[in-house]
């Protein structure tokens, strides 16, 4: 009887305990996140482990690539220097990485939309044979044999055996956790300060020609549209055609948000801009014709000094906290557990 | 000792019960039906012959042997009804049938209701409600091979092997049938007669392989009209038998 109850008690030590919830927290101004938190409950551990993974090359081929590699921290989770992604054995891909943050507010990923589900998403990259030229069950086996992420897995999911929706759901957890709310026009938003007479000057001109499809406070719709620029023939990418095989979605691509600008770019679905004031350019230069969407008819009436205004307010976009966030950067223990090999 | 004492009782009384039963079990066997549980068999055959991965058999309708390599498919939504209005689903709701995993093809099927059953009702591929959740664990586990990466979406039903008169890279033929958006959503459902407690289905894929599908349509792997014309076929490749 006594060693009955030493048992139980010490099988309740170490039965898991479910882990510390967490609340994703955003601003009021915010919306609803559409991402299904009931499916997938965030607790402190699960996003720790999620964290590793994202910046762990143990999920690439031949262990060089990491999610981080094109997803920068300092870059908003994004991919500066690089107009198209850059991945395993010096791969060039199609398209430029797109920033990653936000995330919990979009319902489909990528710059045509092939995914539907940010659970699913990790796989696309994994799999490229530019990318991570991987298989998820050779990482699966590969996590199994690591007695750290045995343990990471234990502690996040009561587990320690790697499955592939543990896994995804991991790295689901720490992006969702990544939201850029804490740029100046978050603190206008709230109150704390205000902006700058050239700010609200292009604050004013975005709301009137940008808004439509940038739409606050996300910056983006997260919807698709062709915004009339010529097709690289050199990459023949047409962009959500190549999904739903409509003829309607010809040269349509995801439509990003415009905060965190000064650490993104280069911007564009190809990268083929560097500098703000040419995507400006772009669109006071549109002819009839050139997009289909009925905010891009005709060229945007924007004089050189409504540029000038426009930047200094997507400049008001740049989440420096969110950016330089410890949380957000490369796992320390990782970096020891790889000296230590 | 008196937790034994204890113990011991519950066990004999457990016994007595097993005992108890016995009488009611036999009948039931006897009229091979009514119990509540379904014992579910699939048989995947080409033309009618027991099949075999990696090896060839030959299809009249090509003038050429076919051997397959690969067979998965997701049976789901599956439920049992009769003519006197009863009807009830299966708990497990998704069935990864892979004929390189001879338990895939097995399953126990418990019931509440004991009942006569007429019919077997499922679906071949997952529904889009599922299709659009998040990552999900056990036989939807994206482990086995069942979800594209490329975009979303789970293989509803996947074959692969090879023909020597099909034009792809080393002959090889790859049906990945997927996609749950109209106009392409490939699910297919199937109603079958059931005959007793042991229900046998069988699928037979001769008819998948014609000169159209060797020849022309040999790699379909994205949702699209050719996956149609292979989901529309599905149906009629099952049947139950007694």
């Amino acid at each position: 009887m006594k060693i009955f109850i030493i048992i139980l008690v010490a099988f309740m030590g170490f039965a898991f305990t479910g882990g510390n919830p967490m609340k994703l927290v955003y601003p009021s101004y915010f919306p609803e996140p559409v991402y299904a938190f009931s499916t997938n409950q965030l607790t402190q551990e699960k996003v720790n482990l999620g964290r590793m993974l994202f910046y762990d090359p143990i999920l690439s081929k031949n262990q060089t690539i990491s999610c981080a590699d094109c997803h920068s921290p300092y870059n908003g989770f994004a991919h500066t220097d690089h107009a198209l992604s850059h991945g395993i054995h010096d791969s060039i891909g199609m398209r430029n990485a797109p920033a990653l943050f936000n995330l919990a507010w979009q319902n489909t990923f990528m710059w045509d939309g092939a995914i539907h589900n940010l659970d699913m998403q990790a796989l696309a990259p994994l799999n490229h044979p530019a990318e991570m030229d991987e298989d998820i069950v050779n990482v699966v086996q590969k996590l199994n044999e690591s007695n750290r992420y045995r343990k990471a897995f234990y502690t996040a999911w009561g587990d320690s055996m790697v499955t592939g929706e543990h896994f995804l759901k991991a790295i689901s957890q720490f992006q969702l956790t990544l939201v850029s709310a804490t740029a100046k026009y978050d603190a206008v938003k709230s109150g704390t300060t205000n902006f700058t007479e050239q700010e609200q000057a292009g604050y004013s001109i975005f709301q009137t020609n940008c808004n439509s499809c940038h739409r606050e406070p996300l910056f983006s719709s997260y919807g698709y549209a062709n915004n009339g620029l010529a097709i690289d023939t050199a990459l023949n990418d047409l962009g959500r055609y190549g999904i739903t095989k409509k003829d309607e979605d010809r040269l349509k691509f995801k439509i990003p948000s415009l905060r965190n600008l000064s650490y993104t770019y280069p911007y564009m679905h190809d990268g083929r801009f560097d500098k703000l004031h040419e995507v400006l350019n772009h669109y006071t230069h549109l002819q009839p014709g050139d997009s289909p969407e009925i905010a891009l008819r005709e060229a945007l009436p924007l004089s050189s000094k409504d540029k000038t205004d426009i930047i200094a307010f997507l400049h008001t976009l740049d989440d420096k906290e969110f950016v330089f966030d410890l949380r957000n950067k490369y796992p320390h223990e990782l970096l020891l557990e790889i000296k230590n090999k | 000792m008196r937790m034994g004492k204890k113990h011991l009782s519950i066990f004999l009384s457990f016994f007595l019960l097993l005992f108890a039963r016995l009488p009611l079990q036999a009948q039931r066997i006897d009229a091979s039906f009514n119990s509540g549980t379904i014992q579910l068999q699939i048989n995947p055959t080409l033309n009618n012959q027991p099949l075999v991965l990696g090896q060839k058999v030959f299809v009249p309708l090509l003038n050429d042997s076919v051997q397959i390599d690969r067979l998965r498919f997701y049976l789901s939504g599956m439920s049992f009804s009769n003519a006197s209005d009863n009807q009830e689903s299966i708990k497990q709701q998704f069935f990864l049938i892979d004929l390189e995993d001879p338990t895939s093809l097995r399953h126990q099927l418990p019931l509440k209701t004991v009942s006569q059953w007429d019919s077997v009702h499922f679906k071949i591929g997952v529904d889009s409600v599922t299709q659009l959740k998040g990552a999900q664990g056990e036989d939807l586990d994206p482990m086995h091979g069942m979800y594209w990466s490329w975009r979303s979406g789970y293989v509803n039903f996947k074959c692969e092997g090879i023909s020597s008169i099909c034009p792809g890279r080393n002959n090889a033929f790859l049906f990945h049938i997927g996609g749950f958006q109209a106009p392409f959503n490939t699910i297919q459902s199937v109603s079958l007669p059931v005959y007793s407690d042991t229900v046998v289905i069988q699928i037979d894929l001769a008819p998948l392989f014609t000169l159209s599908s060797i020849t022309q349509n040999y790699e379909v792997m994205s949702p699209n009209a050719e996956a149609m014309t292979f989901a529309n076929q599905f149906p009629s490749l099952f049947r139950s038998i007694p």
